[in-house]
């Protein structure tokens, strides 16, 4: 189970409010890479993980991705918190207002919901730590574009914070696989699956 | 309750428990590593003692901790961590 903590794992705290920039962050919540996604993808794999410091990896960055969905939504709620109609006429942020209003819900700055598509767990420990290992790049990018469009400090400093911890996850999930590879077959690394196959 | 000073003792909160973050997830793909595996007590002591200043000043951080006292149930007192200082009083 889980238990919380009355705490951001990094500050959050903005000071102006900007509707278009909450419109883009936004996606690292419910987007094809965002926090939510890569909390569910983790916390799913774990259960078939045959390898029990896998599964450790898997539930220990899980857990932090649910600190991190955090933090972006405390950043879109610190970003429209107190806006006029008038703030939001003509911005990006105005359509996501008339369905969610300031609301937090999960989509991606396309404005496509958050869908269970965005995320694999296949049942494979080379395949899903592929996938994670992709999945830590692909978040990273999106900071990165994210960096593109902001240069208000106090949104910068949560967001670069954010995409740090995706170059660390990568890590981690490189050593991860390593862990795997180095328990399989090394002619063979695909002559059997280890968490369905029995040797 | 002082806003300033319990915002003072969040971030020593924040900050060592980082130092737990980033260690713990270290410790997952190098248990054996004694190195990383001293400074994780070192730091677990150092956040423990920075939560227990947090809580005795600024309300409980967690639902089972020492900091619930007293007769009235604090838990949701102190704010939430998005909120700003005397949101939602």
């Amino acid at each position: 189970m889980w238990s919380y903590e009355k705490k951001l794992q990094f500050p959050v705290k903005i000071k102006n409010p900007n509707p278009e920039t909450a419109s883009l962050i936004i996606s690292q919540f419910g987007g094809p890479d965002g926090e939510l996604s890569a909390s569910m993808r983790y916390l799913s794999q774990r259960y078939s993980m045959p390898y029990r410091d896998v599964a450790g990896i898997l539930t220990d960055i899980g857990t932090e991705e649910l600190a991190h969905m955090e933090m972006v939504s405390a950043i879109v709620h610190q970003l429209t918190r107190n806006i006029t109609p008038e703030e939001i006429e003509g911005t990006n942020f105005a359509p996501y207002f008339i369905d969610h209003t300031t609301g937090l819900y999960p989509v991606a700055a396309t404005g496509v919901p958050f869908s269970a598509e965005t995320f694999a767990s296949k049942g494979d420990a080379i395949a899903d730590l592929s996938e994670d290992l992709a999945a830590e790049q692909k978040a990273r990018v999106t900071y990165d574009n994210i960096l593109r469009m902001v240069d208000d400090p106090d949104i910068l400093a949560p967001i670069r914070f954010l995409r740090q911890r995706e170059l660390v996850h990568y890590q981690r999930f490189a050593e991860a696989l390593g862990k795997v590879r180095d328990e399989l077959n090394y002619r063979n690394f695909y002559g059997y699956n280890p968490e369905f196959d029995k040797k | 309750m002082n806003a300033e000073k319990c915002e003072r003792l969040l971030y020593c909160v924040q900050m060592y428990g980082f130092v737990l973050d980033e260690t713990r997830l270290f410790l997952d793909t190098h248990p054996e590593n004694r190195q990383a595996l001293e400074y994780y007590k070192k730091y677990s002591s150092l956040y423990r003692d920075a939560v227990a200043e947090y809580e005795a000043a600024c309300g409980p951080l967690t639902t089972q901790s020492d900091a619930v006292t007293g007769d009235t149930w604090m838990w949701s007192y102190g704010g939430w961590p998005w909120q700003f200082a005397g949101e939602g009083e």
